[in-house]
């Protein structure tokens, strides 16, 4: 189907009647913002709306109604607003769809809807035209722009054109256009087949009473088994659910896990090396300067001065204490001596005769004394004889042996109390230099050990450099690869890595789901569906010996016949999907003006019973490219819209051209042209493209005009829509969208 | 070469046929060649195929003409004719020729 023609007339910002003709390759329709690129879209969407669908937003039909047009329609007079197309169906036969609004302007200068109509047209050569039944007639039988198809056609801006978005979209397109829907039929009649022949069989069963229990056991066996098979094909549908969200929420990242977990396990150690790094910090001691004056490690030079003080103190306090010494002898021995001795023998004297020891010898030698007689011979002993002087003697040797027992005695007592002996040297400068020079020989030890005690003390510090040097250089080593490694992902890492204990549960869920998984598809269910092969054919074997060969024969050619139709289904679903692949990569090569390109993958997944076929983009090996730019994407969505147009084509549904509204908006100056450039030569494809591409804004002028050099290049009709200058800004009714054909091809 | 003969020649060619019943697939182009074959396994796949199409085609005209074009679908009665009209051709394999 091509369009041809279309003739907007009156339509809001179109006054008067302006035509289009298109070619059936490209077609560009050039406009700023403003211009009326938008109404252009909305009269060729309002003409092919035949049916309004709950999603489908029509204008109210008086706004349709050019301003300018209404200004001028005088009082009570009718005026026509209408949009016609004019177009070749898949027969190549012309056919017109023309939709009308008769107005009037009432006396009171309001609008007023005469009538509404909605017509297709046979157009015959010479220019008959002839009204066709109905519009379905031409939408639905000669499928021009079904209202299936036209959801896949006309697109209003780039983000329309992910008609994929939605889930069910491809599955319509399956429906739509390739043959599964067709095989519906067969299954259904070959599921019926095996059905009505298993009743022939079991009347043969139920005949054969002796093999009756053992097939009964049987089928008990193989109800059971199917039972089991079901609850672990649903159990293998949870998993595959849970897989499927797991794999979405980490879609962006299962191809880089592994450089997620190095890399976390590189930050990791950079984590335990900085605490090392910061504990050896700790440990350094580099106050040097202040350590060494506490340590006095400014005496170190003076150690002769030390020792020679040391000694010259010790030799005064030795002075000093032999000096005290012999000052307390003097004073205690000699002096003291001699006052006792004086003391003593006069309280010697005085104290004889009190004197206990030899008192009685003393009393009688002085009573004999006395008596001048001596009473122990009887000898007379007058004063001066012998016998008196002997006694004399006598009381002096007592006297004298009392008194040196009485000095030994004092001088004893003497010497106890001369001990508080006042000091010789009372202010203790000896003492104290001599503590001061122990404290300073204490010390001295102290500084003798400083060296060492400074070497160990610089040498641990320099360890302890090198260890923080290893371990900074390890850092930054590790900090470099980690860089590295995130450099290589196409990913911003940094969130993943923020929250990798989440995402590496996931992960490690997903892994064990992935093997459960396995675990249930190749060796649960496979396992079981062998037991149930194994029953059912000793169910066969059974009814076999029990009916006759030739009957099982059947209906085991029918449950064949039957499972070939499935197979075929199967076939022919997977051949429209790689087809429309396949086609859609081929447009993606052409089209694509960028350096990458990917590839288009279609695949199907089971999700929650039913099956959801998605789109993606990969690289070439195989990479899901998940947030493509939007050129790319709309370069992608492009080529599957062209790819889905192709099997339109070849299904026998007919053909249908695209349209769209800026669907380059977001392409770069430049990367358009080329888009269009190859649109117009690598695509055989009626495509109609209202855009603002090719304009530039004139400097001088302020207005947007077209790169007419760019567009020779392209061997396709262009049209320039463009307000009428001079228009008031204030005042609808001045607008009026004028149409210039810039070329025809 | 039409959609029918396609899914004809797909599904004679499918093990669950071809490698279990001998058949070698290329032999037969179409659903005619099918209809008209020796072989009952061949002609059973080709006269169920043609008279299950025969009966779809003809629904769907039915619904072009309501301007329909919802999916088709054969009723019981459509079922068991068609099962009727096709299971004789089994009938020598029961009888074991």
């Amino acid at each position: 189907m091509v369009i041809k023609k279309l003739v907007i007339k009156n339509f809001r910002s179109y006054y008067g009647e302006k035509v289009f003709v298109f070619d059936e390759g490209l077609n560009l329709i050039l406009g700023a913002n403003g211009d009326g690129k938008t109404t252009f879209f909305e009269a060729l969407n309002w003409v092919l709306s035949y049916r309004i669908d709950a999603d489908e937003k029509l204008p109210q039909n008086e706004s349709l109604v050019s301003a300018k047009f209404f200004k001028e329609l005088e009082k009570g007079k009718k005026g026509e607003v209408s949009v016609s197309l004019e177009v070749l169906n898949n027969d190549s036969r012309r056919r017109e769809v023309v939709r009308t609004l008769i107005v009037s302007k009432t006396e009171d200068e309001s609008m007023q809807i005469v009538s509404l109509s909605h017509q297709a047209y046979l157009l015959a050569t010479g220019g008959k035209r002839t009204q066709m039944s109905s519009l379905k007639e031409l939408f639905e039988r000669e499928n021009v722009f079904p209202s299936m198809a036209k959801k896949y056609s006309v697109f209003k801006g780039e983000d329309e054109l992910n008609i994929f978005d939605d889930k069910q979209t491809l599955q319509n397109l399956i429906d739509l256009y390739s043959d599964i829907k067709d095989m519906g039929p067969y299954k259904v009649y070959a599921e019926y087949a095996v059905n009505e022949y298993r009743k022939v069989v079991k009347k043969f069963q139920d005949n054969n009473s002796a093999k009756s229990r053992k097939q009964a056991q049987l089928q008990n066996d193989i109800e059971s088994i199917k039972r089991l098979i079901e609850q672990k094909e649903g159990q293998l549908e949870m998993l595959q659910d849970e897989y499927d969200d797991l794999c979405g929420a980490l879609d962006a990242i299962t191809e880089d896990m592994d450089l997620l977990t190095k890399v976390n396990e590189m930050r990791q150690e950079v984590v335990r090396l900085s605490k090392i790094e910061e504990n050896l910090r700790n440990q350094l001691n580099e106050n040097y300067t202040l350590q060494m004056l506490d340590n006095y490690w400014i005496l170190m030079g003076f150690q002769p001065f030390i020792d020679e003080y040391t000694e010259k103190m010790t030799a005064f306090s030795e002075l000093r204490k032999e000096t005290e010494k012999e000052y307390i002898r003097q004073q205690t021995i000699d002096e003291v001596r001699e006052e006792v001795k004086a003391e003593a023998i006069e309280e010697v004297k005085k104290e004889l005769d009190v004197l206990p020891l030899n008192k009685n010898e003393e009393s009688l030698i002085r009573q004999m004394m006395n008596a001048h007689r001596c009473s122990i011979c009887g000898t007379d002993a007058p004063e001066g004889s012998a016998a008196y002087e002997f006694m004399k003697n006598r009381l002096q040797r007592a006297m004298d042996q009392l008194a040196a027992m009485q000095l030994k005695k004092k001088e004893e007592e003497k010497v106890v109390q001369k001990l508080d002996i006042p000091e010789l040297y009372v202010a203790n400068n000896t003492d104290d230099l001599l503590l001061k020079s122990t404290i300073v020989q204490h010390n001295n030890i102290k500084i003798g050990n400083m060296e060492y005690y400074m070497n160990k003390q610089m040498t641990a510090n320099q360890n302890i450099h090198e260890d923080i040097d290893r371990t900074v250089a390890k850092i930054e080593t590790l900090e470099a690869d980690i860089a590295q490694a995130l450099a290589q992902s196409k990913e911003d890492m940094s969130e993943y890595l923020d929250n990798f204990t989440a995402i590496n549960h996931k992960y490690r869920k997903k892994e064990s789901t992935a093997i459960e998984i396995e675990e249930l598809k190749n060796r649960t269910i496979p396992s079981l569906k062998e037991q149930l092969d194994h029953k059912n054919l000793e169910y066969k074997k059974s009814v076999e010996s029990a009916k006759g060969s030739e009957c099982i024969g059947i209906l085991e050619y029918l449950e064949n016949f039957a499972q070939a139709i499935a197979n075929t289904e199967k076939e022919t679903y997977f051949e429209f999907l790689n087809n429309l692949a396949k086609r859609a990569n081929d447009y993606l090569n052409v089209l694509n003006v960028d350096d990458f390109t990917g590839v288009i993958k279609i695949d199907r997944k089971q999700r929650s019973s039913k099956e959801e076929l998605t789109i993606s983009l990969e690289d070439r090996n195989g990479k899901v490219i998940t947030n493509p730019n939007t050129s790319l994407a709309t370069t992608m969505h492009i080529s599957l819209l062209l790819a889905i147009s192709e099997v339109s084509k070849e299904s026998g549904k007919g053909e249908y051209p695209l349209i769209f509204d800026a669907p380059t908006s977001s392409f770069d100056e430049g990367k358009d042209r080329g888009f269009y450039e190859c649109l117009n030569t690598q695509v055989a494809k009626q495509c109609i493209v209202v855009t603002k591409s090719f304009l530039y804004k004139n400097d001088d002028t302020g207005e947007y005009e077209e790169d007419k050099n760019a567009l020779r290049k392209l061997n396709c009709p262009v049209y320039r829509i463009k307000k009428l200058t001079g228009f008031d800004k204030q005042d609808i009714t001045t607008i009026d969208t004028q149409v210039k054909t810039i070329q025809l091809s | 070469m039409s959609k029918l003969d396609n899914i004809f020649k797909k599904v004679i060619a499918d093990e669950a046929i071809a490698g279990k019943y001998a058949i070698t697939p290329d032999r037969y182009q179409t659903v005619d060649q099918g209809s008209n074959a020796m072989n009952p396994y061949v002609k059973y796949v080709a006269r169920a195929l043609y008279n299950i199409d025969k009966e779809v085609e003809e629904a769907k005209e039915r619904m072009r003409q309501q301007y329909k074009s919802e999916a088709v679908k054969l009723s019981d009665d459509q079922l068991k004719s068609i099962y009727k009209v096709t299971l004789p051709i089994l009938d020598d394999l029961e009888n074991g020729n």
